[in-house]
């Protein structure tokens, strides 16, 4: 038996939308596939859209054979046989692509539409936003309304998108259950590492660097307190720590040993949950000081957080930190690296620190600390995100001549005086601050908030933290850096709260971008065993194993599939009559006024009332009454007039006399 | 609203006509306007009128003022006990001289019949004018005779005195569109009415307004009263109330809802309405549904009031 619809010409307008939205659902490859694989694309989707009228021109099987091989030669040439993933995705693309010029039947333009489902989940494999999937999301009704038409004899553009929603929205239940107890693997099922390009800090300090990085308003990480929130001076979030020192560079020296007084570190007031951006680096950040390391990561001796593999994707783990915890260890070598010089240092300088201790007490490091920051306090100190050339010595030109640097400026210098002094010293590189998203409970951390401070070794007290920049620019502890500002300016320019009306809904806009991107990323992409389990437990069935996981998934599905029958039996919601619900609010309204409005009152008798207690109004009562009596009890009643009577009813103010 | 009556169809109805018969019946009938108005519609609507009340307060006036306005020939049967359907309905003759039997048509053989005291005949008797009613034809010796257009029945009965009565059955009154009763005048209008002169002078002197003809026109026009869908959902709550509600031993019938639809229509165009609206419904429901329910608590015409009031218009 032949199939009727499948010798029907395929409509001409089915095919152009088909062409439009493998195109949409190709485009995000730009950034991932090989220039000439979506060149080669969109040449053959070009072809079959000069072809559209004249099957003709659409090329012979031989011409298809020679296009198939130089096409597969085309792949492996460009983009290589390394990566599984990228070669793969090149290879469905072309082949799509070549599809499209051999697309006469009905049959092939359901491949196609096969094959265009396939491309879009492999846009998933190179990013996992939530706007890539709305986006995607869309591309996918259409395609579906395109199966739709394809199997009916009449095409209607807008019941087919119609009805391609519901089918979605009916496969909902479903796919939730399934997201929900499919058993999950222990690294998100997306996590396929790509190493990119990344902005963050790096293992060393340069004199600049930081400030480079300071102008970038990129996210480094998000962090979600569980209860306690730590002031805001207290927000350091400590990264790599700095021992060695060439006058201009800073490098962390001796490699630091894991540290072995780990398991007595237990006590941690604040439990956070940070979800770093990839750094491409190995070590994490944690509040000052870090006491309780996630699993798979470990405290080093410099007690800075590092994890066991680089962060090449966005990463979520929970640590405790004790801000008031003391830093006692200083082994012997230890010392010699917190009081290492450069080979040179300038005599300058020299006399400078020298000065200072024949006015202080030598067993009192606290005095020579603060002879330093009183003189980045007093002298002429500039914080500014451009310092200018510093020159040979840029430790000694800083200090006497430009006198303007950003953090790792003061920090470095601080560190160095310390060290002249006799104290032993190191520079700590991180983030402090962060800010709070309004529309969520996390606070978010940006490259701007890049900072460096510095820890000098105190007998008593360890490692003690002494930010030099503080005394510079005070406000830079309480205050995040308004990166596009401060480019334009000499001196930094800290966030005030809003720029106008724009200015402060395009920053709401920003916040709920955020949190929308941040919930996305905890509850879909980062639903991992660890998550699913925490939620499973919540409802009671956290210890599911084997066979348990499969029953529970078979139930949810039987009971997902029986929910969207059920609604589907429901009978369609009735058109509500808008007149009674206009009479309704009339009836509120004459209530409100104060007299009784009783739902068996016909509306002559009501009105008659109302206009007995309110004669001022009488005539647009009477006038009401008419309209409705017209528009729903009428012969003749003209949709149209509703509008007059909700303006009337809207507009209707009750006086009593 | 006169332009709205106008423009429906068949046909016009000459508003001011109708208002001066309600006037003039006003005026003979001074007391109880609602009554009158009552009675009125219940002429548009072409049902048949009971009015259960003492003696004295008027019904005979009614019905009289009403023929006279409205242009009927009138007849009053007095109801006794001894009565026999023929009667009523009339006999045949034997004629010596033409050799053939004449019908000599008896007092049903009018346009508006006061039947009163209509519960002193026999059940016999009885059913032979209900039959006449309802058929609106007599059927007499193998002969079906049609009986006057229009054709209308007021009764009365008198309620007090129920010794040696038959009182109808349910099933006779359901051919009652209206059961009304009219009550003692207020001080002032009794005052009036001691004060005025003698009621058959005064009826004597009563020109008719139109003729049967106009009151036939005005019958048809009420069917074109409108009724809306929403007013049908309203009705149909009212019949079910009563079917759910413990005053009364048995809802309304569904006949029930339709004499109730038919006079609201007559009371709408009474009112110079193209539409009936909940109030006309408000307005006829004690009389039309009164004697439709067997009340099991006393006083029936408060339950019906409270059954407006409960329920609510959709």
């Amino acid at each position: 038996m032949i199939d009727a619809l499948a010798t029907m010409p395929i409509p001409r307008r089915l095919l152009i939308i088909l062409l439009a939205v493998l195109a949409l659902m190709m485009a995000p490859h730009l950034a991932n596939l090989h220039p000439a694989v979506m060149g080669l694309f969109a040449i053959t989707l070009l072809w079959r859209l000069l072809a559209l009228d004249q099957p003709n021109r659409l090329p012979g099987r031989s011409v298809l054979i020679l296009l198939t091989v130089g096409a597969v030669v085309l792949v492996i040439s460009s983009t290589g046989l390394h990566d599984g993933r990228l070669t793969g995705t090149a290879l469905l693309g072309s082949m799509l692509g070549l599809k499209l010029l051999e697309l006469r039947s009905r049959r092939d333009v359901h491949i196609t539409l096969f094959l265009g489902f396939f491309l879009a989940l492999t846009q998933f494999l190179y990013n996992q936003s939530l706007w890539l999937a709305g986006y995607l999301l869309i591309g996918i009704t259409i395609l579906i309304a395109l199966q739709l038409g394809l199997s009916r004899v009449k095409t209607d553009v807008k019941s087919q998108l119609g009805a391609a929603g519901i089918m979605l929205s009916a496969a909902l239940p479903l796919a939730l259950v399934i997201f929900l107890l499919f058993p999950r693997l222990h690294t998100p099922l997306w996590g396929i590492d790509t190493e990119r390009a990344i902005t963050g800090i790096s293992g060393e300090m340069n004199l600049g660097s930081i400030g480079e990085l300071s102008r970038s308003n990129a996210i480094a990480f998000r962090v979600s307190f569980t209860d306690q929130v730590p002031i805001p001076a207290q927000r350091y979030w400590r990264g790599p720590v700095l021992w060695h020192t060439d006058g201009q560079r800073w490098q962390p020296g001796q490699r630091p040993v894991r540290s072995s007084r780990t398991d007595e570190i237990s006590a941690a007031p604040i439990s956070y949950e940070i979800t770093l951006e990839p750094t491409g680096e190995y070590w994490l950040f944690g509040l000052d000081t870090v006491t309780q390391a996630p699993p798979s990561s470990h405290i080093n001796s410099n007690h800075a957080l590092v994890g066991a593999k680089r962060v090449h994707r966005r990463f979520s783990y929970i640590a405790g930190s004790d801000p008031d915890y003391l830093q006692l260890e200083l082994s012997t070598i230890d010392r010699q690296h917190a009081l290492q010089l450069p080979e040179q240092v300038s005599p300058r300088v020299r006399a400078l620190v020298n000065d200072w201790l024949a006015e202080t007490d030598a067993a009192e490091p606290m005095q020579l600390i603060q002879k330093a920051l009183d003189y980045f306090n007093r002298e002429p100190f500039v914080y500014t995100l451009s310092p200018g050339r510093l020159g040979g010595d840029p430790i000694d030109t800083f200090l006497f001549e430009t006198r303007r640097g950003f953090c790792e400026h003061y920090a470095g210098s601080f560190a160095l005086l310390m060290r002249l002094g006799g104290v032993p010293s190191r520079v700590v590189i991180g983030y402090q601050g962060g800010d709070k998203n309004p529309h969520a409970d996390h606070w978010v951390v940006r490259q701007s908030d890049a900072h460096a401070w510095t820890e000098v070794w105190l007998p008593e007290l360890g490692w003690w933290r002494v930010d030099p920049t503080a005394a510079v620019a005070p406000e830079r502890i309480e205050q995040p850096i308004d990166s596009a500002l401060s480019q334009d300016h000499d001196q930094i320019v800290f966030r005030a709260d809003a720029r106008g009306l724009f200015g402060s809904l395009w920053r709401e806009a920003v916040w709920l971008a955020d949190a929308v991107d941040f919930g996305w990323h905890r509850w879909v992409i980062g639903f991992d065993f660890h998550r699913q389990r925490h939620l499973l437990k919540d409802f009671g069935i956290g210890h599911l194993r084997g066979t348990d996981v499969a029953i529970a998934l078979l139930v949810g599905c039987t009971l997902a599939i029986a929910l969207v029958y059920l609604i589907s039996r429901l009978p369609a919601p009735k058109r509500g009559d808008p007149l009674p619900r206009l009479w309704h609010k009339f009836r509120h309204k004459l209530r409100r006024a104060g007299m009784e409005a009783p739902a068996w009152q016909g509306p002559y008798d009501l009105c008659q009332r109302a206009a007995d207690i309110f004669p001022e109004q009488a005539s647009e009562l009477t006038a009401i009454s008419r309209l409705y009596v017209q528009l729903r009890y009428g012969r003749h009643s003209d949709p149209r007039q509703i509008g007059a009577l909700r303006q009337r009813i809207a507009r209707l103010k009750l006086n009593a006399a | 609203m006169q332009d709205a009556l106008a423009s429906t169809r068949g046909a016009p109805v000459d508003h001011t006509m109708l208002g001066q018969v309600l006037d003039d019946a006003g005026r003979l009938l001074v007391g109880n306007p609602q009554a009158v108005r009552l009675a009125l519609t219940c002429v548009l609507a072409g049902g048949h009128l009971l009015i259960e009340d003492v003696p004295g307060v008027g019904k005979t006036t009614l019905a009289h003022v009403l023929a006279r306005l409205l242009g009927l020939d009138f007849q009053r049967i007095q109801f006794t006990a001894d009565m026999l359907p023929a009667d009523i309905l009339g006999v045949s003759i034997y004629d010596r001289e033409e050799g053939r039997f004449h019908f000599h048509p008896g007092p049903v053989f009018a346009q508006l019949i006061l039947a009163d005291e209509i519960n002193r005949a026999t059940p016999k008797t009885q059913s032979a004018l209900l039959e006449a009613m309802e058929e609106r034809q007599v059927t007499a010796d193998g002969e079906t005779r049609e009986l006057p257009e229009p054709f209308f029945v007021i009764a009365t009965q008198n309620p007090r005195h129920q010794i040696g009565t038959f009182g109808l059955p349910e099933s006779q009154l359901d051919r009652f569109l209206m059961r009304i009763s009219i009550g003692y005048p207020d001080a002032a209008a009794e005052r009036h009415l001691l004060a005025g002169g003698d009621r058959r002078t005064l009826l004597k002197q009563v020109v008719p307004r139109i003729d049967s003809t106009t009151l036939c026109d005005w019958q048809a026009a009420v069917d074109h009263v409108h009724v809306a869908p929403a007013l049908l959902d309203y009705v149909q709550a009212l019949l079910h109330a009563t079917r759910n509600s413990p005053h009364w031993e048995i809802g309304l019938s569904p006949r029930a809802g339709l004499a109730l639809l038919r006079a609201a229509r007559a009371w709408a165009m009474i009112e110079g309405r193209a539409q009936v609206v909940p109030e006309d419904i408000q307005a006829v429901l004690p009389a039309v549904a009164g004697h439709r329910l067997n009340t099991l608590d006393s006083d029936d015409g408060d339950t019906l009031r409270t059954l407006i009031e409960t329920v609510g218009i959709p």
